[in-house]
């Protein structure tokens, strides 16, 4: 795994920056969190989409899925994916049952 | 009321915050060092900032003004408030060849809006750079020789001062923020003067087996009235960019005396601003910036290949930038940098290094008298 270096080129290219503009948003911070060896709530502040790697010199993988899967192991789950879990187990639709 | 509160007060519920992630984030920069930061605020507005060093005066909490983040140690705080200059983002305008922008507009997005002139100023950084960090640290772009620094290209630079007032400087009071790390004020907007795009110049890349041919050469370069930008790659800087394992000088001539132009130039240097991170991917990732005086060049050149240290950098103004791999301690080379009479801060300011010599000291002394008399902002930087 090639590890950030947070030089911060990828602010400009990562959506979820660009929406809030603070740099605890930024790719940079979830790839320092991620050296320091530390999970936080942040890593479900990310789309996915990966355009970081665009402007990452380094090509730097931030393993984002693996961050999320250790804090549902450790319980730290945003209130809103529970209810998506709650709706799919009781009505099958990640968004509630149809006509609620 | 707590200090995260009176800060929400200023920019609002959600542009502030002491919450453990944000101090976190915020207590580093590239340079990955850590400090410590009690507190951050995003202002959005010029007035916003006023009221942030009006608070600090108050309170005596220092700010610590911040762009990108990209610097070499540039925004490390130590109990200061960091204030994000981001969303101060506007383009105002661009007419001619002047550009109004504000401090947190990013050097790419300058890039594209004042085309087709160009700021002249390319850092490799961007791509996330601000306008308002470039100026603090009075960088030095790629092509350094042929267009200088930040300062070079400031019209005008309006700050919110120590005292909380807002200052519109020109002329020779630009020299009173550029380069000051945000000691004297905080960067809100600026004016920058454009340049037209290139179209007159061609390039040669030039190897050399010995130190001693490439100094000779130098020579012969620097007294040649047409040449305009002389930048240096050691034989591993070389050889990653494919240039071959040869010490190599990138050479622009105003006018046809080079070999190479248009796409062919422009290669040439795309492959050196890629050099950085191209050394990045082999790890080495980290960086000192140095002026060495002209006679000692070939000697500190041989030193650096002998400890196989990579090196670059605007040779023509004498100055390079040796490369370190994470494993290697660079305080070995540092000590010897006073031997051959070797200043540190060429391009990326000083931050909390103390080496500033004593007539500079003295002068940012002066200055924030002058600006920052309470010594509310970016305090310990510099001085």
């Amino acid at each position: 795994m090639t590890r950030c270096v947070e030089c911060g080129l990828c602010r400009n290219q990562c959506p979820v920056y660009l929406a809030v503009m603070k740099e605890t948003a930024s790719p940079r911070a979830k790839g320092m969190l991620l050296n320091q060896g530390k999970e936080d709530k942040i890593f479900y502040f990310c789309t996915l989409c990966g355009a970081h790697e665009l402007s990452c010199p380094y090509k730097a993988d931030l393993q984002i899925l693996k961050a999320r899967e250790k804090l549902v192991k450790s319980g730290v789950v945003l209130s809103r994916a529970k209810q998506m879990v709650n709706n799919i187990k009781n009505h099958g639709h990640p968004f509630r049952a149809a006509g609620e | 009321m707590s200090m995260a509160e009176s800060l929400k007060t200023i920019v609002g519920e959600v542009n502030a915050s002491d919450s453990e992630l944000d101090r976190n984030v915020y207590s580093t920069d590239a340079s990955r060092k850590k400090g410590r930061c009690e507190a951050v605020a995003w202002p959005s507005d010029l007035e916003q900032v006023h009221k942030l060093v009006m608070l600090a005066r108050r309170s005596n909490t220092p700010l610590m003004p911040r762009g990108a983040g990209t610097g070499n140690g540039n925004s490390i705080p130590e109990g200061d408030i960091a204030v994000d200059v981001s969303k101060l983002n506007k383009i105002f305008s661009v007419s001619g060849s002047i550009a109004d922008v504000e401090a947190g507009v990013v050097l790419d997005n300058l890039n594209k809006a004042v085309f087709p002139m160009a700021f002249p100023v390319q850092v490799e950084a961007k791509k996330a750079a601000t306008i308002g960090g470039m100026i603090a640290a009075n960088v030095l772009g790629i092509k350094a020789m042929q267009y200088g620094r930040m300062a070079d290209w400031l019209e005008e630079v309006t700050i919110i001062d120590g005292n909380g007032m807002c200052l519109n400087l020109k002329g020779d009071a630009l020299r009173h923020v550029a380069g000051l790390e945000g000691a004297t004020g905080i960067i809100v907007r600026a004016k920058l003067k454009l340049a037209k795009r290139e179209d007159q110049i061609s390039t040669t890349l030039m190897k050399f087996n010995t130190f001693t041919a490439l100094q000779e050469k130098l020579d012969e370069l620097k007294a040649d009235a047409d040449v305009i930008n002389i930048e240096f790659l050691d034989e591993v800087s070389s050889s990653l960019i494919g240039f071959g394992e040869k010490n190599h000088l990138i050479v622009d001539y105003a006018g046809g005396k080079g070999a190479l132009r248009g796409g062919e130039a422009m290669d040439v240097w795309q492959a050196r601003e890629q050099l950085p991170f191209t050394l990045g991917q082999r790890r080495y990732i980290a960086t000192d910036d140095l002026f060495v005086p002209a006679g000692q060049m070939p000697k500190f050149l041989y030193l650096l290949r002998k400890e196989n240290i990579p090196c670059y950098g605007p040779i023509g103004m004498g100055i390079v930038y040796p490369v370190f791999k994470e494993d290697y301690n660079p305080e070995k080379l540092r000590s010897s940098y006073s031997q051959f009479g070797i200043k540190l801060g060429a391009r990326f300011g000083y931050g909390k290094r103390k080496i500033l010599d004593e007539e500079t000291a003295k002068r940012v002394l002066q200055l924030k008298a002058h600006y920052d008399p309470k010594n509310v902002l970016s305090r310990g930087k510099l001085i």
